[in-house]
């Protein structure tokens, strides 16, 4: 740390670090000083003067260098004859400031008399009315009465669209920055910039479409004033009037759409949800949320919900009470006896899978219970359990001394959350070393950049390992005292030295080699893998081993994650919804069950089958024989998914917001969720109430009355999650941790915390001891000159999303991306169609050309609707080599 | 003996009462031949609301809800909507889609008039608010909207009013 | 977009930067000299040129006023009528001037695309006003007859880069 300076705030001492601006030190000691342009997540610019303070620092006599003092003895403090903007100066020793002197609160008066010729008085019909930095300041520190009457920028144009989801006032706008800076800095996407100068200055997005970036939601928070305001909750614009932000019930909620399960709040009103804002979580979220998030709302209030259960009779649907449904189900499982499979979506909370396992392992006696439709495949639990990111791991604070290795993942589509705080570490001079087959978004802060050809990550893994074990920078204490096997993994890795794997993943050995130091030497490492980097188990033997040599485990900041495509991925393994294990990671004692992926194959011989919250024939359009070879097949969801369409008997469940649960993102972190609005029809039920009438129906006497009580049932039967009782989990944050996280005026939203809570790994039992395992890597590299690349998007095609008419959009749309030298080879210009073909299935695809594509790679993202990719990759691979045929 | 004196005394206070009854018999009476005869209430008096209108016949109303968030019971719901640049029903660019009174709730207070930024909601003289139904109690927009002034309602004048009790002024001193 | 020559230019001008974004300022001014003015094509071959958003290079151009949008004739001529220059007989001569190249008092662009008038606040060069900036000349202390003498040699100098030029 560098070094404390103590200086004096209104005759308060603080000390802080050299180098603190005033702004922060004040806010230490509890002196809030009015903002509009600084935030503290934000750089600083300085450009709204209402921060303006009173500052002075001790006088020292010219000839003798010595500091002048009083009759006291105390140095006289000799005041600049100009305040200073407290958000852009320095502390310095001995400094003295005065937050409220007289001059001070006469500036602030002043700046704020500015700002209010060029702004509207239009509270009444404001959006940001009741929640608004200029309001707050104008009532606290105002004048009342203007004396300016020109009203020059009251004429400014109105309500400018910025892209499908924001909205511009230029006449409320203070041009304060902070919307412009959010998206250079946090977001890394150019796309807001002030044009022109002093009063026709204004926030103008040029590039096409407008204001393209997934994050521009936040904008809308840290908007000190009306200007920009989102489409969705903006009166009127989606065909709903308006609400005023004090008639909203504010409900803790946490994201179905963020693996990392971002933090948000749910507005409501009148049994509506009306907007969604961002709960402070510097562990998870900070402030921010995504616009899939923010704007992925409206499934709750869709018209297509599911209103009552139905049962299919003579292949048409009819509605049914929940007596019938229920005798049905419980008397054709029971026909099925062992031939029973069930799939649960990774999208339930943890109390419904938990229960969903105990109804297949308890009641009926099966293991054949999976989570994994297609990708979720390629990740190994074991790594998870093992190692995971250590206790506390907060991404968002890694700074210099530390490194992410992030293998095989666009974060930017796949977990935007994640992609935001480690661009923020980046920011911070944290390491990043990005590993992937083709450019990413992060490529632009990286400061390794590694291009592999597809299906030889494991390679580039190995090659890292055996650089660090040839230059010995291994962490010697960790491997001596928590590892064994090193010997034979150095022999073992002598096969795959930089130069030897720089052939096959096409990066120079030199610069793997720096990689491996980079990542080795760092304080605290940290590795995200994806599913670009491939599905084997030698991948994930390596990462571990790279993780464990390297001692980058069981700590803080350190550890292996992988990048889980779903909300509560992580909960479905850690609860058992896997064939070969029972919650908390135990094997099953007798026979393995099978995987989804055997289900669904269409010789499954599987009576009857139990599907929740999963639409598998939308993602995986291959499995549509295997459900309808099944003699009895029940769809618990949302809405008439495609699968749901094959069902025989469908029920109702309960959206997110309609119930309470609990999810555990992929660092592991278990948070819950309230109950916000009630569902469609007293029909609808919660999945674990389902599943408990199930079992109930079925003989077992189960007493599950609440979500509370089933957590309370895991919190006792499975030792992970021994403190995820949901007292424990809604427990709000200390009081010190709730200072440090506090944000400066203009946040829009509450900052209600509760962080979470994250069960242990074994590696963070300082006693446990890992062998390292060697798994000589299978050479799967696809042999074609095109290799077919299908990752995950964040605007997919999803059954949820398509409901928030808002997005619709955005929503992408299936088609081949090539390079432009493909394109020209094949004579193809923007617009043609191909014929892509691969050894399991051909599709024709309209293309797209991206010039940062490598040459032999086309990219088509998997989860969207009609699951293109997944006709060529047969649902279970990630790349796999092509035909293109114009 | 007391007999005679029960009797005489029964007389008196008969008299007496009748005396009484004689007296306010030739007395202007105090009560109202409500609702033969219009009733009299102060110019402050607060009775029913009504929506005002702009004279070109735009609503005053803006739909901002400060009015609802000022009321006391919460007996007052708005919903707000965005003006049709071309056909606008209120100045700016909100006005009220809906806006509802529930007149069984109200308390009278008039810090919904109070809060109001443009003066669109007023407290009228009507106090005469009975239903058959209560969900006529309800007063929706079109209904406070349409001038109110009843027959049976009569506003004294400011004057009287200033000079009997000497306050009231609405000069400021 | 960039012809050869220009490309060529580029080329050369862009390692002279420490990074790329630094050369926007002479890239655009690469980018207008041919026209005078900006086109969406030519905002986007800077912004790609330099890896930039189209945004950013947008906000520069709006930040300095000789970097144009919109089309303009081929001389731009700002007049100055701030105070000190109006204390001189500025806005006289601006109002005259417009009226002798038959333009509206606020100024704009001739028939012929040949002069832009416009009116701005001040170009340093108050002592000797009237004063105003063709393309990048300075004209100062000038009289009716020496700005009509101005325009007709920059009219002839046009006509003959036209003639000389195929």
């Amino acid at each position: 740390m560098s070094d404390l300076v103590t200086l004096k705030i209104d005759g308060i001492e603080v000390s802080v670090p050299a180098g603190t601006m005033i702004i922060e030190a004040a806010n230490k000691i509890g002196r809030e000083i009015p903002v509009f342009c600084y935030h503290s997540k934000l750089s600083t610019v300085g450009v709204c003067r209402v921060c303006l303070v009173k500052v002075g620092t001790p006088g020292f006599d010219r000839a003798t260098r010595q500091p002048i003092l009083d009759v006291a003895g105390n140095p006289v403090i000799r005041f600049f004859p100009k305040p200073m903007p407290a958000c852009s100066t320095p502390v310095s020793a001995g400094m003295e400031v005065i937050t409220e002197s007289k001059e001070s609160l006469a500036d602030r008066q002043a700046i704020l008399e500015f700002l209010l010729t060029s702004h509207p008085l239009d509270c009444p019909v404001c959006d940001k009315g009741g929640e608004c930095p200029l309001q707050d300041l104008t009532y606290a520190h105002g004048r009342g009465e203007s004396r300016f009457e020109y009203q020059r920028k009251h004429t400014s144009p109105k309500k400018i669209p910025l892209g499908d989801l924001i909205v511009l006032d230029t006449e409320r706008c203070i041009i304060c920055t902070r919307c412009i800076r959010f998206q250079d800095e946090i977001a890394g996407d150019h796309v807001l910039a002030i044009e022109n100068r002093g009063r026709d200055a204004k926030v103008v997005s040029y590039t096409e479409p407008k204001f393209d970036s997934k994050y521009s939601g936040n904008t809308t928070d840290i908007c000190p004033v009306g200007a920009l305001t989102s489409r969705d909750f903006r009166f009127k614009d989606m065909n709903k009037p308006g609400v005023r932000i004090w008639e909203l019930t504010n409900v803790p909620s946490i994201s179905n759409y963020c693996n990392m399960g971002s933090n948000l709040v749910l507005g409501t009103h009148v049994g509506e949800i009306r907007r969604v804002m961002p709960r402070q979580n510097e562990l998870v979220n900070e402030i921010w949320l995504t616009n899939k998030t923010r704007f992925g709302h409206h499934f709750h209030s869709s018209s297509h919900r599911l209103t009552a259960p139905l049962i299919k009779e003579n292949g048409k649907f009819k509605q049914a009470t929940w007596e019938d449904a229920l005798s049905l189900i419980a008397t054709k499982f029971h026909e099925a006896g062992e031939h029973i499979g069930g799939i649960a979506g990774p999208h339930l909370s943890n109390e419904d899978l938990y229960l969903f396992q105990k109804l297949f392992r308890e009641v009926l006696n099966s293991n054949n219970i999976d989570h994994r439709i297609c990708l979720n495949s390629a990740i190994d639990d074991d790594l998870a359990y093992e190692i995971g990111v250590g206790i506390g791991t907060d991404i968002g604070q890694l700074a210099e001394n530390s490194a992410i290795f992030l293998l095989g993942s666009d974060l930017d589509e796949e977990a935007s959350m994640l992609y935001l705080r480690v661009r923020g570490a980046v920011r911070r001079g944290c390491h990043l070393i990005n590993a992937n087959g083709r450019y990413t978004k992060l490529d632009t802060v990286a400061n390794t950049k590694l291009r592999y050809n597809y299906g030889s990550a494991v390679h580039l893994v190995l090659g890292m390992t055996a650089t660090i074990l040839d230059e010995g920078l291994e962490d010697k204490n960790f491997v001596y005292a928590r590892l064994e096997g090193i010997d034979k993994l150095k022999t073992k890795l002598q096969a795959y030295t930089p130069e030897k794997v720089a052939d096959i993943t096409g990066i120079d050995a030199d610069i793997i080699r720096q990689a491996a130091r980079d990542f080795a030497k760092a304080e605290n490492g940290i590795i995200l893998y994806g599913a670009e980097a491939g599905n084997d188990t030698a991948l994930h033997a390596s990462i571990r081993n790279l993780a464990l040599i390297t001692g980058h485990v069981g700590k803080k900041d350190n550890g292996v994650t992988a990048i889980l495509p779903h909300c509560n991925s992580r909960g479905a393994a850690d609860l058992g919804v896997i064939p070969h294990r029972l919650p908390g990671y135990h094997p099953v004692a007798d026979e393995i069950g099978m995987s989804a992926k055997e289900m669904l194959q269409p010789n499954h011989g599987l009576q009857a089958m139990y599907i929740v919250a999963a639409d598998i024939v939308g993602e995986v359009v291959t499995c549509k024989s295997a459900i309808e070879t099944t003699d009895f097949v029940v769809v618990q969801d949302l809405f008439m998914t495609e699968t749901a369409k094959l069902a025989d008997v469908v029920l109702p469940a309960k959206a997110i917001a309609e119930r309470d649960g609990s999810y555990t993102n992929l660092e592991r972190r278990v948070q819950v969720y309230d109950p916000a609005i009630l569902s469609p029809t007293p029909t609808c039920w919660a999945d674990w109430h389902i599943i408990t009438a199930i079992a109930g129906r079925l003989g077992a006497e189960w007493t599950h009355a609440s979500a509370d009580g089933v957590m309370q049932e895991i919190t006792e039967q499975v030792s992970l999650y021994k403190h995820m009782s949901f007292e424990n989990l809604t427990k709000p944050i200390s009081l010190e941790r709730k200072r440090q996280h506090y944000i400066y005026s203009g946040m829009s939203f509450t900052a209600d915390v509760r962080e979470g809570v994250q069960w242990a790994t074994r590696a963070e039992n300082q006693a446990s001891f890992f062998e390292l395992k060697f798994i000589e890597p299978e050479n799967d590299m696809p042999q074609s000159d095109i290799i077919l690349v299908a990752p995950r998007v964040a605007y997919d095609g999803g059954m949820l999303i398509s409901q928030a008419e808002i997005l619709a959009n955005l929503i992408q749309q299936p088609k081949a991306t090539l390079s432009p030298s493909v394109a020209q080879r094949l004579s193809l210009s923007k617009g043609d169609t191909v014929q892509l073909t691969s050894s399991v299935g051909s599709v024709a695809l309209p293309i797209a050309i991206d010039g940062k594509l490598p040459d032999n790679v086309v990219l088509t993202p998997r989860n969207l609707a009609g699951s293109v990719a997944e006709q060529l990759l047969d649902g279970h691979n990630i790349f796999i080599g092509v035909k293109i045929v114009h | 003996m007391t007999l005679v004196k029960e009797f005489v005394d029964g007389t008196v206070e008969i008299g007496r009462a009748m005396g009484i009854t004689l007296k306010y018999f030739l007395r202007k009476p105090v009560t109202n031949q409500f609702p033969d005869e219009p009733v009299e209430v102060y110019p402050r008096f607060r009775g029913r609301h009504v929506l005002n209108r702009y004279e070109n016949g735009l609503e005053k109303c803006i739909g901002c809800s400060l009015c609802a968030a000022a009321c006391p019971t919460g007996c007052i719901f708005v919903e707000a909507g965005e003006n049709d640049e071309e056909n606008p029903v209120s100045l700016g660019e909100r006005y009220a889609v809906r806006y509802e009174i529930n007149m069984l709730r109200c308390i009278f207070c008039g810090y919904c008039e109070e809060a109001c930024p443009t003066n669109a909601i007023t407290l009228e003289h009507d106090f005469a608010l009975s239903e058959y139904d209560r969900w006529d109690a309800i007063y929706t927009k079109e209904r406070l909207l349409k001038p109110h002034a009843p027959d049976h309602i009569k506003v004294r004048s400011d004057e009287v009013f200033v000079e009997r009790y000497g306050w009231g002024n609405t000069k400021d001193s | 977009m960039w012809s050869e020559k220009e490309q060529r230019e580029l080329e050369k001008m862009l390692p002279q930067y420490n990074t790329k974004r630094s050369a926007v300022l002479s890239a655009l001014y690469l980018a207008q000299q041919e026209k005078n003015w900006l086109d969406d094509d030519d905002i986007k071959a800077v912004a790609d040129a330099l890896d930039l958003t189209v945004t950013d290079v947008h906000s520069v151009i709006g930040f300095y006023t000789l970097f144009r949008k919109e089309p303009t004739g081929k001389y731009i001529i700002q007049f100055c009528t701030d105070l000190p220059c109006a204390l001189r007989g500025a806005t006289k001569f601006y109002h005259e001037l417009a009226e002798q190249l038959g333009l509206p008092p606020e100024g704009g662009t001739t028939d012929d695309n040949m002069f832009t008038l416009e009116e701005v606040v001040c170009i340093a060069a108050c002592n000797n006003a009237p004063c105003c900036q063709i393309n990048l000349d300075y004209h100062e202390n000038l009289t009716h007859e020496e700005m009509s003498n101005i325009l007709s040699k920059l009219r002839a100098k046009s006509e003959k880069e036209s003639t000389t030029q195929p």
